[in-house]
């Protein structure tokens, strides 16, 4: 049971990018036969067609590349940034920190969601925005994340000897501190390409996001939403593998932070 | 008193300072985002079969073909005096066509935090005191899935059920188009039975969040010394769960309600766009297309300083519930 998250990453994973390697199997070919009627499930399209004959099966698993590279993507992205900008304000603090920090605030005290449709509408809706756009609206809670840390670290003995060594900036920054930033970010990121994956569908689901004739988890769902009463498998079965997915990440989450820190551990 | 008059003023003082700063950052991040972006509301909102000069024209009245920096001034100096402009696409004053879609947003938000807030309470407490039993697993996974779930599938699939399926409610909207007249005891009703399906959408998304965190907080008070010293001195188990548990695990509720009202605020546009619920989320989301950018404008504004003002009522609310914290 424990096992089974992993498991099912592990199943997505290998089945959305094996598929390029096998022949036949195109996500973009429909059945000029099918058009117009969605077909439901039956044993040669297991999860039924959509209204232009395309094979919802397929559509779901080449959905589910787009949807992990936006996620993988956009969390590399944003923890890359939020790492690098918290490292720096937490070592140099003065007058850089209380403007980045400032920036922050900002940023924080915006509604994101509604900042990514804005941004999203006025710029051409791609696979690359959307990642963009998702890294650069939530790099913020890392920063803040990474700098009290590096705070805390710098006035522990380790740190101090190292100094007294005469040890270089880069190599103090970077083998001394980062390591003991890394256990809180590693469980934000899991958590985070969860939650980037919800923000595509968001996206994609009110065409802001990735464009036809691409499957996305999400424009799956834009297109199921006319025929949801006459092809109800077009929805449920992107939605579905939308919640299974997050729901693995957060579970996978929630143990590396049960693994990383002992004192959960003991209460809970 | 007076002098206790003074501290307080200078602490109001000391917040509101940054906070005034933070807006005049957010005004010129979310200008700078909006106009930078190719293309202009005046090539949107035409005619294309409009001459070149009446484009210019009309780029001129609306002030759009002004440089960068003066139009963000212009408009910078309009709000300090009160006017946030008029619609680009109804015409309306933007403060009036947000304040319109005001009563809307206000039932919806504010019956889904009173639900949120009665019900994850007991499930968080009984969970964590009845911890590893098949109702803490059941209320864990349950939390778990409705938190991974996209709401606005949620939705959908709600309004499959319940409207398309088995037509107990109706699909969307807010009240029927005939009943502008009837009493208010009806028009309630109709609001009401449209209600439904947003608010379960909202709340099945966002149990998940307090639930798990009260069950966490009683978990950890139940292993506290003074619930041993209170076991040990006989007190029934019920008034040591709902006495000493529930009061310390309430504590930190405010500070994450504060922490809730970003996501409550644009995760509930979504739903209104969906459920065509005439609040300001259904607002936003056509004024996103429309390039509205007045509306946006004071869209984006409005909800910061909610933001804001959310974070500060925790903030005061979390030192007079804890007088330990100074």
């Amino acid at each position: 049971m424990r096992r089974l998250p992993y498991l099912y990453i592990l199943a997505v994973f290998i089945l959305s990018f094996g598929m390029s390697f096998i022949p036949g199997l195109d996500a973009t070919r429909f059945d000029p036969l099918l058009a117009g009627q969605p077909q439901a499930p039956s044993l040669h399209h297991p999860f039924g067609t959509d209204d232009l004959g395309r094979d919802v099966l397929v559509r779901s698993i080449s959905g589910a590349k787009i949807s992990l590279l936006v996620g993988i993507v956009s969390v590399v992205l944003s923890t890359v940034l939020g790492v690098s900008v918290g490292l720096l304000c937490g070592y140099f603090e003065g007058v850089t920190d209380a403007i980045i920090m400032r920036l922050v605030d900002v940023l924080m005290a915006l509604p994101t969601l509604f900042l990514i449709l804005i941004i999203q509408s006025l710029w051409k809706p791609s696979i690359w925005n959307v990642v963009i756009v998702i890294g650069l609206t939530s790099w913020m809670g890392t920063t803040r994340l990474v700098r009290a840390e590096v705070l805390s670290v710098k006035q522990r003995l380790f740190i101090i000897s190292a100094k007294a060594r005469g040890i270089s900036t880069s190599r103090l920054v970077f083998k001394h501190m980062l390591p003991h930033t890394l256990s809180p970010v590693i469980v934000s990121a899991t958590l985070g390409v969860g939650s980037a994956i919800l923000t595509e569908s968001v996206l994609s689901f009110l065409g802001l996001g990735v464009q036809p004739p691409y499957a996305s988890w999400g424009n799956m769902l834009e297109r199921s939403v006319p025929l949801m009463n006459e092809a109800p498998w077009m929805s449920i079965v992107p939605g579905v593998l939308i919640t299974l997915t997050v729901l693995s990440l957060n579970v996978l989450s929630d143990h590396a932070r049960a693994a990383l820190n002992k004192k959960e551990r003991v209460v809970s | 008193m007076n002098i206790t008059n003074g501290l307080y003023i200078k602490k109001f003082l000391r917040r509101l300072i940054p906070s005034l700063f933070t807006l005049l950052g957010i005004s010129l991040v979310s200008f700078m985002l909006m106009h930078l972006a190719p293309g202009d509301p005046a090539s949107m909102m035409l005619d294309p079969k409009l001459s070149l000069q009446d484009k210019a024209l009309l780029k001129h009245n609306l002030g759009l073909d002004q440089p960068l920096w003066t139009q963000y001034g212009h408009w910078l100096g309009h709000v300090l005096r009160g006017q946030w402009g008029y619609s680009y696409v109804s015409g309306k004053p933007v403060l009036r066509a947000i304040a319109e879609r005001l009563p809307a947003t206000m039932i919806l938000s504010v019956s889904s935090l009173t639900l949120i807030l009665m019900l994850t309470l007991p499930l968080g407490l009984w969970s964590g005191y009845r911890k590893d039993t098949g109702f803490d697993k059941t209320v864990t996974l349950l939390s778990f899935v409705g938190m991974a779930m996209p709401t606005f599938w949620l939705g959908l699939v709600l309004m499959l059920i319940f409207s398309l399926k088995l037509d107990w409610l109706p699909t969307s909207g807010f009240l029927e188009p005939g009943l502008e007249t009837s009493s208010f005891w009806e028009q309630s009703v109709a609001i009401a039975q449209h209600l439904i399906l947003p608010l379960m959408t909202i709340l099945i998304g966002s149990l998940a969040g307090l639930t798990r965190y009260y069950r966490f907080e009683t978990i950890g008070i139940l292993t506290q010394d003074y619930i041993q010293a209170a076991r040990a001195r006989g007190l029934s188990e019920t008034r040591i769960l709902f006495k000493h548990a529930l009061k310390n695990a309430m504590l930190p509720m405010v500070t994450l309600l504060g922490l809730m009202l970003p996501e409550l605020v644009s995760g509930t546009f979504v739903i209104e766009y969906i459920f065509s619920w005439p609040g300001m989320g259904q607002l936003g989301i056509s004024a996103v297309f429309a390039r509205d950018y007045p509306v946006l404008m004071g869209m984006l504004m409005m909800s910061s300083v909610l933001i804001i003002v959310g974070n500060w009522l925790s903030d005061v609310a979390y030192r007079w519930v804890d007088p330990r914290i100074s």
